[in-house]
């Protein structure tokens, strides 16, 4: 826990208990709304602001909480907080289940997935009546909430207490996944991470928080009908959900707290109540062309600004106790192969990408591929590291055979990756990105940053510029230690000294961390002065191997980077 | 049943048309334009109270065809200004949160009640085979008919295609190489809303209901749209066709029709699991 969090949750207990002491039945009625909306709210967080998925069925996933509570309530004598944990279990379920076919699915596939559910849902299931809607059977909150003022309370209880799990989630190896994923599905797999188990987690997770929120509002009106699930239900709370950012605690708040407030003003001023949802409309399609993270964020950045402005500065000490890397790791360079690659060849139509490379990198050496644009380097990359739908060949990584392996398994077995465009999640911190690619590699994150000149752990990527974004990815490549790290042109975009410091910090990686390097560079000094032997492609084929300056020397090399004179 | 059949190529050929025309907006504009039916829906609303107001139904009908043109246009022209350069999955979170606002709006003006829209066709039928065809059925499958036909030549034959999928894909590169963006983009959407609110005319008079339902026949058109990828035409017509027509048939027997509803979810899943078996990854390295 840190220090603003307890702050925070202090003040928000101390706001909901005065508001219940000073609130009347009316107005309590109308915040209890306000929360339980906010507890949905939290789940749609969860899913688009987190894990950037679109889920359009968030308020289905309430119906099926508050149907498993009046069912109970209707069959069984369970007391209500007995109901409760199934009110989140079936929906957590059904999230599962309804994951398996859309876990493929990003943007809009997902979007319109989840609608079609979510109005199958509304049709066969919903419309035929809640359990205990025909009988009259009201679902009784506990006996200790079963007055306005406590049951107010009870909810900002749930409330505070699933804004605290989610938040504790969001900083756990699964949340910070979620961020990963939502940044870009490829890094995610090539740091050997399911992105299948990482989506499925978060829309599960989001369909539970939601199931409670179900289970609430069936609390608070004893009975419910289907007309509060319907799909156009979920978009509106995703709607007022991007407006305010409810990837932020205070963002779900307040979209609950508007949710009610904002109708209720508009019929006391004599408008009508349902220009609300076009008031969201207007507001959730600012928030998105201004950026992502809606009024929270916004929020957020004003109070930044504010504290810079008072200087009040927080002393921030970075997580990890120095300890020395042990070097050489006990792998020389040998004779022993570590990365096979047996006559891969790709074709795009008639285009020959690849044709038929041989290559051996043996182990702990630092090998260099050069190559003209164009010339295939970034392809035989996305083939070795499982990227490509097909090609032919083999790949064998410590005499194993992965040429068959989806990207995470070959990650996962030892074989990493960086991206030409970075691919480093804005959302977390750099230690954070560190620890997440680290994969257990127990690797000191604070010596790996001052290796390479990074900044302090608790500094958030959003803040670092483009070259050390760069730096960063590549130090998440190879702090898992992997046997072989594919590093797909780590200087572009570096330049001046900062270049000269860092192909001075990777000269060590293989004898510090014991990592073999498959260098892929434009920059043939870098080239000259790291590997110890490299290979040029051109048009697909391997024209030449060797050390560096052998390879530079031949005329083959020559006319492919010059042209032929004829 | 082979009448249950034919009654549910009414229904299948709207979802054909909003389906065709949602795969048609995509690939012109790469938006999934969750709003395709519900903008349909203000133009055959427009025009009903235009017939309630004493209008004639040729006045009427234009009135609301027009509506529906300029308001698709109009989002159409915000969407070009505020998200042209946007990832996917903020354009359509864009579309839906728009579309939360349509319905509002139109439930702000039109209520929820079901009004009486204008029957614009002549209500003959032919007798094929014992079974009637009522010539309602005949047009709207006409009208989805012309749309693929029509849209797949205009985007695969015609400089015009060309120019709006350039727009769809590069907005700053085709502006550079001097495609008139504004008026492409203005075109792109009132073409989609014009064939919407013709569509939604046909079928409002056919399949009354309130402005809230017509504009929930985007899910079946969504799940049609899903058939075809997002990409083919022929595709989301075959897939608009089968979700009506399966519809129709599951109310064959009692037990059956009790999951009506869920036939678009049930084909857009199962086409899904299908299309999706092998790892699709994200964007370009």
């Amino acid at each position: 826990m840190r220090r603003g969090d307890l702050v925070a949750g202090g003040v928000y207990l101390a706001a909901a208990t005065i508001i219940s002491r000073l609130a009347g039945p009316f107005w309590l009625f109308l915040l209890t709304g306000a929360l339980i909306t906010a507890v949905v709210a939290v789940s749609v967080g969860v899913i688009y602001d987190n894990a950037g998925l679109l889920s359009l069925c968030q308020m289905t996933f309430a119906g099926i909480g508050a149907w498993t509570v009046g069912w109970l309530n209707l069959k069984t004598s369970l007391p209500y907080l007995a109901m409760l944990p199934f009110a989140a279990a079936v929906p957590f379920a059904a999230g599962v289940v309804i994951g398996i076919p859309a876990l493929r699915l990003r943007g809009q596939n997902l979007a319109v997935f989840t609608l079609v559910f979510s109005a199958a849902v509304a049709r066969v299931v919903f419309a035929d009546g809640f359990p205990g809607l025909i009988e009259g059977n009201r679902v009784r909150p506990p006996g200790f909430a079963d007055s306005d003022t406590n049951f107010f309370l009870f909810c900002a209880v749930v409330l505070g207490l699933i804004g605290v799990a989610v938040t504790a989630l969001r900083r756990t190896r699964t949340g910070r996944w979620w961020f990963s994923v939502r940044h870009s599905e490829r890094a995610t797999a090539a740091m050997g991470r399911s992105v299948v188990v990482t989506k499925l987690s978060a829309f599960a997770v989001s369909a539970a928080v939601a199931g409670v929120g179900g289970a609430l509002l069936l609390a608070l009106n004893g009975i419910v009908s289907g007309a509060s699930f319907q799909p156009i239900e979920s978009m509106t709370i995703l709607t007022s959900a991007l407006m305010f950012g409810a990837g932020r605690f205070e963002g779900a708040v307040l979209a609950g707290l508007f949710g009610q407030l904002i109708p209720n003003f508009l019929s006391d001023v004599g408008l009508p109540r349902d220009l609300a949802p076009m008031i969201f409309a207007v507001g959730g399609v600012i928030a998105l062309s201004r950026g992502e993270g809606g009024l929270s964020a916004a929020l957020r950045a004003a109070g930044r600004k504010l504290r810079t402005l008072l200087r009040v500065r927080r002393t921030e000490t970075a997580g990890q106790s120095l300890r020395s890397l042990p070097s050489g790791h006990g792998r020389a360079t040998g004779t022993t192969t570590v990365l096979d690659i047996q006559g891969v060849s790709v074709s795009y139509g008639a285009i020959r990408a690849l044709d038929d490379v041989s290559l051996s990198i043996p182990e702990g050496a630092f090998f260099g591929l050069i190559g003209p644009n164009g010339a295939g380097k970034s392809t035989l990359v996305d083939a070795l590291s499982g990227f490509l739908p097909s090609h032919t060949g083999r790949i064998l990584l410590g005499g194993e055979d992965i040429t068959d392996l989806p990207p995470r398994k070959r990650a996962v077995r030892g074989l990493r990756r960086t991206f030409q465009q970075g691919h480093t999640p804005r959302d977390l911190t750099v230690g954070g990105y560190l620890t997440l690619a680290s994969a257990g590699a127990e690797t000191p994150v604070a010596e790996v940053l001052d290796w390479f000149s990074l900044p302090a752990a608790p500094t958030p990527i959003a803040g670092l510029d483009v070259g050390s974004r760069r730096i960063l990815e590549v130090c998440g490549a190879l702090i898992a230690r992997p046997r072989v790290a594919l590093l797909d042109e780590p200087t572009a975009g570096l330049a001046g000294t900062d270049r000269e410091l860092f192909v001075e910090a990777l000269a060590a990686v293989t004898t510090r961390l014991g990592v073999t390097v498959l260098l892929i560079e434009h920059d043939i000094d870098a080239v000259v002065s790291l590997c110890g032997s490299a290979a040029v492609l051109d048009f697909g084929q391997l024209i030449a191997t060797g050390s560096p300056q052998q390879v530079l020397e031949d005329p083959k090399v020559v006319a492919a980077y010059l042209g032929t004179s004829t | 049943m082979l009448t249950l059949v034919v009654a549910g190529l009414a229904a299948g050929g709207a979802y054909a048309i909003f389906g065709v025309s949602i795969v048609v907006l995509h690939r012109m504009a790469g938006v999934v334009n969750f709003s395709q039916a519900v903008v349909g829906a203000f133009g055959a609303y427009v025009a009903a109270t235009g017939v309630e107001q004493g209008w004639s139904l040729l006045w009427a009908a234009a009135a609301g065809i027009a509506l529906s043109s300029a308001l698709s246009t109009a989002i159409g022209l915000l969407f070009a200004r505020l998200f042209s350069e946007s990832g996917v999955a903020v354009r359509t979170a864009a579309m839906i949160a728009t579309t939360v606002g349509l319905f509002a709006a139109g439930f702000r003006f039109f209520g929820d009640t079901p009004r009486a829209v204008p029957v614009v066709l002549p209500g003959a039928s032919v007798s094929v085979g014992g079974v009637v065809v009522t010539a309602g059925t005949v047009i709207v499958l006409l009208i989805a008919l012309t749309t693929v036909l029509g849209m797949g030549w205009v985007l695969s034959s015609t400089r015009v295609g060309a120019q709006v999928r350039a727009i769809s894909e590069r907005p700053v590169v085709a502006e550079l190489l001097g495609v008139p963006l504004f008026a492409r983009t203005a075109l792109v959407w009132g073409f989609t809303g014009f064939v919407s609110a013709a569509g939604m005319l046909v079928v409002a008079s056919n399949l009354p209901g309130s402005f809230s339902s017509l504009g929930f026949l985007v899910f079946p058109a969504m799940a049609a749209a899903l058939v075809g990828a997002f990409r083919s035409l022929t595709l989301a017509f075959v897939g608009g066709i089968g979700v009506g027509v399966i519809e129709s048939v599951s109310s064959y027997r009692e037990a059956w029709s009790e999951y009506r509803g869920a036939v678009p979810f049930l084909i857009a899943a199962t086409v899904l699991l299908w299309t999706q078996r092998h790892e699709v990854w994200d964007a370009a390295r």
